[in-house]
Parts: structure tokens; sequence; C-alpha cells
């Protein structure tokens, strides 16, 4: 019993492992938020990427 | 700012969950520049790693929050207490820090727990920490949903705090200056724009919760709002150039509390050559696109 106990618990540590590292890969900014409109002659010549955490 | 865009840039905002993984994507290059808690940018650079402050991104804005119910009406009341902190490497440590040598306390008087910022209130709601020290609008949402209440804020012991700032790899600016000068330009003006009709009905600040709120945040916007507006000096998002004695004074309290090694020059790890006067800055429209008229809301 304890055996799969540890087994569960190292399965759900390995998970949340993985998905906070593949959310975290993941560009998460809204296609049609203004800050990643296209500029204003259509054409992208450049990106820059600026991280953020949902905090002041 | 990528729709006025002189430069033809789009700039795309990565939103993450804790700091460990976006100093890591900071290092790892796979993003320009960040918002961060200063005292960990100045832990990558005193470990070598090359990368500057450029301006701050906001003043004040922090605060410290026991449950409703609790018996802890100051600060030292805190004595034998968990906290949680958003990191080591931040100015709220520095604080607590600060305020426990102020009260006479020992290190470990209080328990202070590493906890990244979206998951302080929960923890507090669950009794798992008796306080939490963090930015808005975590402060806000307990209140809001009524288990917390600030027991003070950081303007009120550390005036003009200072807590997330823009970090830009060197590479970048050595490489891509006008974009860097762009980026901070376009900072500057939404804080300009912010602060300016916050007396006379903080329409911007309003429209900027809706925003935020619905693209960025993924929170809702009834609470930026209030963040926003019920306090207008809560935050403040002008006086952004990173001040050197303000640095100076985090950079002893860092080196006396142990989370930095040595000293280090202003120089070696801020470059204020890009934070713009504020009189020749401008947003390029009266409202931000996409937003219900003003008397619906």
């Amino acid at each position: 019993m304890k055996s799969k106990i540890l087994l569960g618990a190292v399965l759900v540590v390995a998970v949340l492992f993985f998905l906070n590292r593949m959310l975290n890969e993941t560009p998460r900014y809204m296609e049609s938020s203004p800050s990643t409109g296209l500029p204003a002659s259509g054409e992208v010549r450049e990106k820059f990427i600026v991280g953020f955490l949902p905090v002041t | 700012m990528s729709q006025h865009s002189t430069s033809g840039t789009q700039f795309q905002a990565q939103k993450f969950t804790d700091f460990s993984s976006m100093k890591e994507a900071l290092t790892a290059r796979v993003i320009d520049a960040t918002f961060m808690i200063a005292p960990l940018a100045m832990k990558l650079a005193s470990d070598g790693v090359p990368v500057k402050i450029c301006y701050l991104g906001h003043r004040d804005g922090s605060a410290l929050v026991v449950h409703q119910d609790s018996d802890i009406r100051s600060f030292a009341d805190l004595k034998g207490k968990t906290v949680a902190i958003p990191s080591r490497f931040s100015n709220q440590n520095l604080l607590m820090y600060r305020m426990m040598k102020r009260t006479g306390m020992q290190p470990g008087d209080i328990v202070l727990k590493e906890v990244p910022p979206p998951e302080h209130p929960v923890s507090l709601a669950t009794r798992s920490v008796d306080g939490y020290i963090v930015g808005e609008p975590h402060c806000t949402k307990a209140e809001m949903e009524g288990y917390g209440r600030v027991l003070v804020e950081m303007k009120d012991l550390w005036p003009d705090f200072i807590s997330c700032v823009l970090v830009v790899r060197q590479e970048v600016i050595d490489g891509r200056r006008p974009l860097v000068d762009e980026l901070v330009r376009g900072i500057a003006a939404s804080g300009e724009w912010l602060d300016e009709d916050r007396r006379t009905g903080a329409r911007n600040r309003r429209d900027a919760a809706v925003i935020v709120g619905n693209h960025f945040y993924n929170q809702k916007p009834e609470l930026l709002e209030r963040v926003l507006t019920k306090d207008l000096d809560r935050v403040s998002y002008t006086n952004l150039i990173p001040p050197r004695e303000s640095f100076e004074e985090i950079m002893d309290l860092s080196i006396e509390a142990g989370i930095l090694p040595r000293r280090m020059s202003f120089e070696s790890y801020c470059d204020t050559t890009f934070a713009p006067d504020l009189e020749t800055v401008d947003m390029p429209f009266d409202r931000l696109p996409g937003l219900p008229d003003d008397d619906s809301r």
C-alpha cells in the first residue's frame, strides 16, 4: 500500500513538473491583444519578447 | 506598442508563473527582456549573467496581508508566525529583514517561506501561512474575497518602494538598441498615461484594468480596477528611472542579509541611458482600442 502511495506521489510530482515547464515555455499572449497586434505597416520586421509575472 | 512601432516591431508579452522559470528563459535567451524583482536581477548580474536593469516597472504596489480574523495588529505581532515572500531575492524579503531588525527580532523569529506570487492568497486562505508580503493584485484579491486584511502597505514602511524592474539582456542592448529604446519609451508613456488622470476620474486606469485583466493577467477586471482606483496612491507608474541611491540601499541590505556576496558598481547592473524625459513621451491615442463606452461600465 505504502509503495502505491509513494508511486502515486512521484507521478503527481512528475506531471506537475512537466506541466509547469510546458506552461512556462509556451508564450501565452493573446493574438488579439493590443501589444501583439501588427505594426501599422502590416509587416513585422522584428519580434521582441518581454516576460512578465501577473504581479506589480 | 506593436501597432505604433516605428521600427515595425511586434512586441510580445510572455506570462510566467514563477521567477525561477523566468530567470531560466532570460538566461537561455528565450526572451529578450523581462520584468523581474530587483534583487534577483542584481543577483543575476553578480553571477556573471550579462543583463542590465534599464527601467522600473512601477513604484509601491505591495502590502503585508494577514488573515481577516487574525489577532495580528502590528509588525511585532508577527513574531513566531509564518509569512510568505515571493522570493529570497526580493525587496519584500529585504523589507522583512529590515523590519525584523528594527523591531529587535532575531533571524528566524518570523519564518519566511518562498511562495510564487499567484499562490499567496490561497496559502493564506488555507492557513498554510499566517500572512504574506507580495505585490498587487494578490493583496486586494484576499481583501475582496473576504479572508485577508492589509496589515501595512509597503509605501508606509519603505516610501517609493521598488519591486519589479525591466531587465534586458546585454546582447540585446548592444545589438538591438533602437528596439530597447522604443520599449522603454513605450513603458514610460504607458506609465505617464496611467497616472495623468488618476486624480480626475482615473478613466485610463479603469480602461487598463479591462485590457490587462482580460488579455494579460487573466484576472477579473473588477479586481484590477479596485487595485488601481480604490487608493490612488497604492501603486504608481511614474518616477521610474532607476535611482542610484535606492539601488545602493538595496545593495547594502542584500549584502547584510546574505543574498548578495559582494558589492557591485551601479553601472555594472544598471543602464539608465534609455530612460526618457517624460516631457518627450506620449501615448499615441486617447483610449485603448476594444473597450466599451464609458457610460456602459
